[in-house]
Parts: C-alpha cells; structure tokens; sequence
C-alpha cells in the first residue's frame, strides 16, 4: 500500500494510528515518556490510550518500613500529611511464612515498593506476593557461606523484578560463585548484565563484590545492585579503602548511581557516576563535615512532620496478652493517673498513638531535602539510604541527606533520629527498614519517631549484660541477658568446690514495658551533659557554624535558643524525681561525661579517664600471654588491647549456630573470663569470623584496684558493626570448654555499644534493667551489681548506683 | 449440486482442513497470486475467519491492501510459522533465528519494514506483528525526544501548551 520510494521520515507518521499505539505499547516507560514528547499525534495517541501509566512509576514516597529485631512484623511509618490510603501496613500476616522462623518477617531488602523477605517478594501495597523459587539443583551453598538476596525492581524500565543472590564469606572470591536467580516467571531487568558491583556493608572489609562477567560495560544499578565497568572497579576501591573503610552506600537517585561515605571523622562524601562514553568516574558531589551538625542535634531539635507509626506490634502484644500487664509491668500502678492512658483498652490505644508517635512540626521545608538518613549512635553514622528520585541539598544543592540518631536530649532517654541530609533506603545494620513507594514523602520526623521506639526495642532487645557485683555484697558474679523475645534472665555465678556454674536467679519478660516506655514516660534523675565536644568544638571552629550547618539561620526562633548555657541547660537536665543512679559515667571516643548533679559522693575520675585516646585500632598482639602489667598497662595507654589467637576447635554448638543465622556474617563471641590474678581481671572475646569459621579471641584487660572498678567487669559482648550480629556469648572462666557445654550461658546478644550513644540512652536502657531486676526479683538477689563497666572498643562506661538504696519499683 | 454431495465435499472439506494440506491462493493487489498452504494462511487471523466461515476458499483471497513484495515476506514468515510445528529445543531454536534474522533483513529497509508491519496488521498475524513492532519499538528506545524526531523525521509540532505541561512533569519526575 506504501511506495517503497517514499521518504523514510514520513513513514511512522502514515502509519494509522492503532499500528503506532501497537508500536508504542512496547516500550518501557522512561521511553514512553521520551516518545510523549516527540509530537503531537504520539502525544495524543499515548494520552488517548493512557499507555503511559504514570501512577506506576516510583515518583512518590509513601513512608518508611521499619524492621524491628525481635518483634514479630515491621512497622510501618507514614507522614500524616500524606494523602495516600492507609493500605499498607506492616501487618504482613498474609503472608504464609514458617512459623518457628525468627526472622519471618524480616525484611531483607526492598526496592522501589516491593519488599523482599526471606524466600519471598511482597507488594506491601497490593497485599500479592510471590515465592521465590529454589536455587537450581546443582548450586550447592559451599560451607561458611551465606548469601544475601538482593531485589531489583525499576518500573520504568520493566515491569518485573529481579532477584540476586549473593554469596558473601569473607573472600572475594566467593564472587565467581555468585549466581543469579530470577523471579518466578520474570523477565530479565538488566539487559546486559554483567559484572555487578555490589556494595554491601556486612562484609565489612570487603566492600565490594564484583562479577566479572562477559561484557566489559555495563549500565544498570538498582538499589542493591550495580553493574559498572568492571576496569573501574580498581578506582572504586580505591576510593573506600583509602578512606579508612568507611560507612557507605551505593544507591540510585535522580541523577543515577551514587554513592555517599562516610568516614570516621564524620566526613561524608556523596559521589554520582558518571557515565560518558562507556566510561565510569565517580564525581564527588558533595562533601562535608557532619560533626557540627551532630553535636548541634543533640541540643534537642525536633523533627518536623508529624508521622504515623502504626505500630502493629503494640496492639497485637495488647490483644495476645491482654491479661499480662500488671504480671509483667512491675510499675504498673491502676490508680496513678500515668497510666490511666496507658491500659490496653482499645479506646486508649489510639489515643496513646497519637500521643506518642506524631509529631508536631512547624517546618516543611527541609522535608523536601532530606533525602537520606543516618543513625548517630556512639559516635558512628549510618546511611539509611538515598532518596529513590530527589536530589536535593538544602544548603548545597547536591543531595543525600544523612540522617542520625542521638541519644541524649530526649526526655525519654530514646535515641533521636536527625535528618541531616537526604535520601532512603534501609538502616540495614540495626533493623533493615524499607521505603515503600506510591504515595507521598517521607519525613525525618518520622524516622526519629519510629527510631525511638526502634531503639529501645533494639537495645534491650537485643543486647545482653554482663556484669559483676562489687565487693561489698560478696554476691559474685552476674549475668544478665536478654534476649530476642525481650526474655530478661539473671544469672549468678556460683564458685563451689572449684566449680564454676551459672545459676538462674530471675527471669522476665520486659516487653510490655518496653512497650509502655515507648508511650513516652521518663527518665528519673535530673542530669547534666558537660557537652564538651559541642563546647570544643565551638571553640575550635568558631567561625564554621554557618559553613557546615545548613540549615542555620540566625534570625530565625529556633536558633536562638540553640548555644551555650540555655541549651544545655534545657536538653539535657533530666527531671527526675530520685537518684538511684549515683554515678554513671559515659566516656565516648572523644570524651563526655555526664556527671549527676546529686551525686553525693562522686569517686574522683581516675587518672586515665582523662585521655580520651581510646584506641580504635585493633592491636594485634603476638604473645599469647598478658602479664598483668602489660594488661595494665595497655589499658591506661589506650584502654584495652586486643590479643588475638587461633582457637580452632570450638566445640559443634557454636557451629550450629553459625548456620542458624545465616544472615550474620560474622558472630563474635565473648568469652569471659574471671582470672583475678593480681591486679588485673582478665576478660576474653572470643570472635568467630564465620567466614572460615575460625575463631578469635580478644583479651581486654582492666585493673581492678581503680577506685571506680573495684572487681568489676563487665564485657559486652560485641558484633560486627555493619549488620545486626548476633552474639552468642559464652560466659565462663578459665576453662572454655565448660562453657560451651554450659547451655545456660548461651545467649543471643547483639550490639549494644552502636546502638547505645551516650549518656541518656545508656542511662535509660541500664535503669530500666535495674528496675527490672530489682522490682520483681528483690527478694532472690536483693542487690543488683551495684558497679558496672561496660567496655567496648572505643567506648568505656562505667555505671554506678548505691548499692545501699535498692531501687523502689518507680512511681512516676 | 445435490445436497448429498454437498454434504460429502463438506466432510471432505473438514477432513482437509485438518490436515491443512489444501493450498489456498492470495492474490495480491497487482494481481499476482500466491499458493500457500492453508496452514500457513491460517496464520492470519483474517484468513482464518474466512475460512472457518466457509468462504471462498477455491477462488483465493484478493489483498488488496498489499503488494507483491510485501505479501512474499509476509508468506515466508508465515509459511515458516505454519507449516512447522517446532517440537524439539532445536527446531524452537531455529525457528527463533529464522525470525532474528528476518527481522533483520526487514530492519535494514525501514520503508518496507512499515510495510510489512502494516500488512501484518491488516492480515492480524499476531506473531509478525509483534516482531515488527518491537522492532520500531527497539529503534526508538533509549533515544530522547529530539532523537527520535530525527530518526523518524518527524516534524516538531507541539504547542507552547504541551511545552508547559512536559516541563511541569518534569519536576515531577
């Protein structure tokens, strides 16, 4: 019907118009777009057809997923201000998961509105989901290797979705074994794929995992997954790996692939690649200094949309157990008025959600910028991710936004989530959240919101206590733990005829407390942070203020109040009503110390508290013996030193626990041990790198003639900082055989030092533990460890309470 | 013609058209005419409605919205579509190069490509259809607007008010 001599260039636009739609209809989204604008008859006829479904497309952010350890769903976090429909939830019981999983409903990764959990890919907004298939029968999961799934999902390039599987050990090359797996029925997403750059955190020192495929270029990055160059991966480890393994984060926003880090001095770097001629660079962005920013927050600034955190697990805990309150809550007073609204009624449960988890803002201006989040905990950051379309800097114009949790300016001594920068994605280390996208913007706010009540869970949750009494009761020694279901148990040791066993004193369940204490009750004793690094650095830099913080603005209300003695005497006095805690000191990396203003009788600082020198390094040790004035020694230079030996035949529990949690990458366990040998308690960590399943062991030594630490010790246990670790801590003396034949001692345990900063936080999380203890076990061990010491790399602290006045069940 | 053997070449028909070795003549609209078998006609949906209805089958089909050139392709296409039914991997597989480098072939003269994705449409062959169409499709994606206009040379013609409308998606987007 057409002349063949006819001009090319007018043939498309003969064609009749269902040809063109048929033509059209075959391309991805971002294309459609492009052909939208070509001219007025495409125009028409994607409009007509509405071919083009913009409603698909990730352009909004309806809220953030958090994923709590421990706790049976993920919550979901939304602004209020959204207009989207209250469809998604974390209630993801629709779900048919096994049962007896812990991790069940954890979700391992998300991208672009899909959530991935284990074996399963879910549409939180449509309720569907699919089940992964098996990994192909010939793909053998090779010892002491686990793999990390990663989803890939871009609407605007295809409509399916694509899931890797990624083998991680320690080693690189357990990359050649990666192996890919597609969804059930799904096509492939990246069109050449090939050699994937992959950065993920819980290797730790392997930052980056690398196929080497056959293409040499490749173009894609997802969220999890990015596929460069592979000539350039040279240059992109180089980047890390000068910077001192930093923090980092690979991910996609508006402009494409970029990837923020950050270091040890607070440092953050935002890199885009570039893509130009089948060549890759990293042009750096954005760099700045966070330090300012953070000692600032912790003054106590506000975040600035209400957010709605429909906290599906306080209603499900109230409905499962609606008769357990006054059994578990040993503050659980009827009459008092506090907790008129706290009853598990469902007309108080919505009030106590409104209560607690909006938060009330006058400023919307920086949610548009903050795209990226970061957790501030003990002087460490986290990325929680970039924001999925939205470049923006406030200040800068550049844009992730970091955002970072502190601790201590809360009445309730929860950490805070700050908004620094922009940008989203998962906090993978502490709980892995997911954004979930089809409807509005996410809000800083609502991060520190749901970070809150993260936190606490997450530190009792999942951290375990070590501690020893003083001298002064003779009682020996303690251990507290808790576990994963919030299980509180108390353990003394007991020393009979050369005999060491762990006797059970006490055991509870915290949870509904904690629950409660998310509902916004109080920390009890009016306290005061020095500040010193805010006041250092103030005088340091007096002139950068306005250079580093953004969103600074004199004239405005806000900052007026935001320096000197006004601040800190607003945020971080405690009001509290009595002072069961005598002393308790936090020393982080640079040095702070909260002192109470009450304390009667304060024990001078010794002599090393001063140096704040506490070494990060890892010091590597050759001698396999301490002598106690080596141990002594080292620990007044940097405070602890780590001895490091091979301890190779760890009995099979510990191995079995090893593939239990799969998704850990490596398990540190903590060895304690009790030499009283002179002068020196010796404390040992054993870590285990499940990566060749060989064992270490950490020595940390402290004196224990120092007036402060009389006997005690205290080891908490420890974990890899990139991911939520377990920790299986093995408490025992001298012979560690008999600790691990000791089921008693077995306990999970997790970070407990990243995830606590500094003094209120700690404060909270121990006076609860007291609380605890004391309220409903008084009458088995009347005296908890009245001195305890916590040391962890960088951070030592030391926690006092008089042991003469046994905490009283509060009544707030 | 008696109502006995109209039954009878009725049943004949049936028993033909299952085993698809009548041949079925299209005649194209310079008049030349094709013989193909009715299985590879039937690959158009057009012809295999008429047939199913009881057409015409002995005179032909006249096309007159397609050329020679044209309707050769087209047969070859459906002649290799329809009289192979591919059963082992091997035969899928090489059905699947026939259709690339078909394709191939087509997408080298744009022109003619058009053409036969018109006749593809007109004839409803689904399978030629869709390879033809991906194929345009394939040649727009990645490209922008303007690229697109160059490659199709097609005239800019949107108004200030399509301009305004694209810039605020943008943003949004």
């Amino acid at each position: 019907m057409m002349e063949e001599d006819q001009p090319a260039d007018e043939v498309v636009l003969l064609l009749p118009e269902e040809i063109l739609a048929e033509i059209l209809r075959r391309l991805p989204p971002r294309s459609l777009a492009a052909s939208r604008c070509v001219c007025t008859d495409w125009r028409s006829t994607i409009d007509s057809r509405r071919l083009l479904r913009a409603d698909l497309l990730p352009l909004s952010l309806a809220g953030i997923f958090i994923d709590l350890w421990g706790i049976r769903f993920p919550d979901f976090s939304r602004p209020t201000s959204s207009t989207s429909p209250s469809t998604i939830s974390g209630k993801l019981d629709f779900l048919p998961v096994e049962k007896d999983l812990r991790s069940i409903y954890a979700i391992t990764g998300h991208c672009n509105g899909l959530l991935m959990l284990p074996g399963v890919v879910v549409n939180p907004a449509t309720r569907r989901w699919a089940r992964l298939p098996p990994l192909p029968r010939h793909f053998t999961v090779p010892q002491g290797l686990f793999y990390n799934e990663f989803i890939v999902f871009d609407p605007t390039i295809s409509p399916h979705y694509e899931v890797f599987k990624i083998p991680y050990g320690g080693t690189t090359d357990y990359v050649d074994r990666m192996d890919r797996l597609e969804g059930i029925g799904m096509a492939t997403i990246v069109p050449r794929p090939t050699c994937l750059l992959l950065g993920h955190r819980p290797m730790g020192r392997e930052i980056f995992h690398q196929r080497r495929g056959c293409h040499r270029n490749t173009c894609r990055c997802t969220e999890a997954v990015m596929a460069v160059d592979s000539t350039r991966t040279g240059l992109l480890e180089g980047i890390y790996y000068k910077k001192f393994k930093p923090n980092f984060l690979i991910g996609k926003s508006e402009k494409g692939v970029y990837l923020a880090s950050l270091e040890f001095d607070h440092n953050l770097s935002i890199w885009v690649l570039n893509e130009s001629c089948g060549r890759f660079e990293w042009l750096l962005k954005h760099q700045n200094n966070l330090m300012p920013l953070l000692l600032r927050l912790n003054c106590g600034k506000q975040a600035r949309r209400p957010w709605i955190l429909q906290n599906v697990n306080y209603h499900l805990y109230c409905q499962k157990f609606p008769g357990e309150w006054n059994l578990y809550d040993w503050e659980y007073d009827p009459s008092h008025p506090d907790y008129q609204n706290d009853s598990d009624d469902d007309d108080s449960d919505e009030a106590l959600d409104e209560n607690n988890f909006k938060w009330n803002f006058d400023d919307d201006s920086v949610v548009d910028t903050q795209e990226c989040f970061e957790n501030y905990k003990s002087g460490s950051l986290d990325f929680l991710g970039f924001h999925p379309y939205k470049e923006m800097y406030p200040r800068t114009d550049i844009g992730i936004t970091v955002m970072h949790e502190t601790v201590h300016h809360s009445p309730m001594a929860y950490p805070h989530l700050h908004c620094l920068y922009g940008g989203v994605k998962d906090m993978a280390d502490f709980y892995s959240s997911s954004i979930c996208q089809g409807q509005d913007l996410i809000n800083a706010q609502v991060v520190v919101d749901a970070c809150e009540v993260d936190d606490t869970a997450y530190h009792v949750n999942m951290s375990a206590l070590i501690s020893l009494s003083d001298r002064k009761y003779q009682k020996g020694v303690y251990l507290a733990s808790l576990e994963f279901d919030q299980r509180l148990s108390i353990w003394i040791l007991n020393e009979s005829c050369g005999h060491f066993e762990w006797l059970l004193k006490h055991q509870n369940n915290l949870m509904p407390l904690l629950l409660r204490l998310n509902g916004g009750k109080q920390a009890r004793g009016p306290w005061i942070l020095q500040d010193v690094n805010y006041h250092l650095y103030c005088q340091m830099f007096p002139g950068e203020w306005n250079l580093y913080d953004w969103e600074y603005d004199p004239s405005h209300p806000d900052y007026q109040n935001d320096s000197g003695e006004a601040l800190d005497e607003n945020n971080f006095k405690w009001n509290s009503d009595d002072d069961n805690v005598s002393l308790l000191l936090t020393i982080t990396t640079p040095l702070s110390l909260s002192i109470p203003t009450p304390s009667p009788s304060l024990p001078p600082l010794p002599s090393y508290l001063h140096h704040g020198a506490l070494s990060n390094d890892d010091h590597d040790v050759d001698s396999d013996d301490i002598s106690d004035d080596d141990g002594c020694n080292t620990l007044i230079r940097g405070w602890w030193i780590r001895r490091w030996c091979r301890f190779s035949n760890l009995p099979p529990l510990i191995s079995t626990t090893l593939h239990f949690y799969s998704l850990l990458m490596c398990i540190w366990i903590i060895m304690l041990d009790v030499a009283r040998s002179g002068d020196v308690v010796l404390a040992q960590t054993v870590i285990c790198d499940s990566s060749d399943m060989s064992y270490q062991m950490e020595s940390v030594c402290f004196p224990n003639t120092t007036p402060i630490m009389d006997c005690c010790i205290f080891v908490i246990h420890v974990i890899d900082m990139a991911i939520l670790n377990n920790l299986e801590c093995l408490c025992g003396l001298k012979d560690e055989r008999a600790f691990f034949d000791n089921g008693l001692s077995l306990q999970d345990m997790v970070d407990f030092y990243f995830s606590s900063t500094c003094q209120g936080q700690n404060l909270r999380n121990a006076q609860i533990i007291v609380d605890a203890c004391e309220g409903r076990g008084r009458e088995q061990h009347s005296k908890m460890p009245s001195m305890s010491q916590q040391m962890h790399e960088s951070r030592v602290r030391v926690e006092a309470s008089p042991a003469d006045s046994p905490t009283p069940p509060v009544s707030p | 013609m008696a109502s006995g053997s109209g039954a009878a070449a009725a049943a004949a028909d049936a028993e033909e058209k299952e085993s698809g070795s009548r041949m079925i003549t299209l005649t194209s609209n310079e008049g030349k005419a094709f013989v193909v078998t009715e299985a590879s006609a039937r690959q158009s949906a057009t012809i295999r409605s008429m047939v199913d209805d009881g057409g015409c089958v002995d005179k032909g089909f006249p096309l007159p919205n397609v050329d020679s050139k044209t309707l050769a392709r087209v047969i070859q296409y459906s002649d290799e579509h329809g009289n192979k039914e591919p059963h082992t991997v091997d035969e899928r597989a090489a059905l699947a190069k026939f259709d690339r480098d078909f394709i191939a072939e087509l997408d080298a003269d744009k022109a003619f490509l058009y053409d036969v994705t018109m006749a593809a449409n007109y004839l409803h062959i689904q399978g030629l259809l869709a390879l033809t169409t991906q194929c345009v499709a394939d040649t727009i994606k990645g490209k922008t607007p303007e690229e697109i206009r160059t490659a199709f040379g097609i005239e800019y013609d949107l108004t200030a008010q399509d301009e305004k409308e694209i810039k605020e998606e943008d943003t949004h987007a």
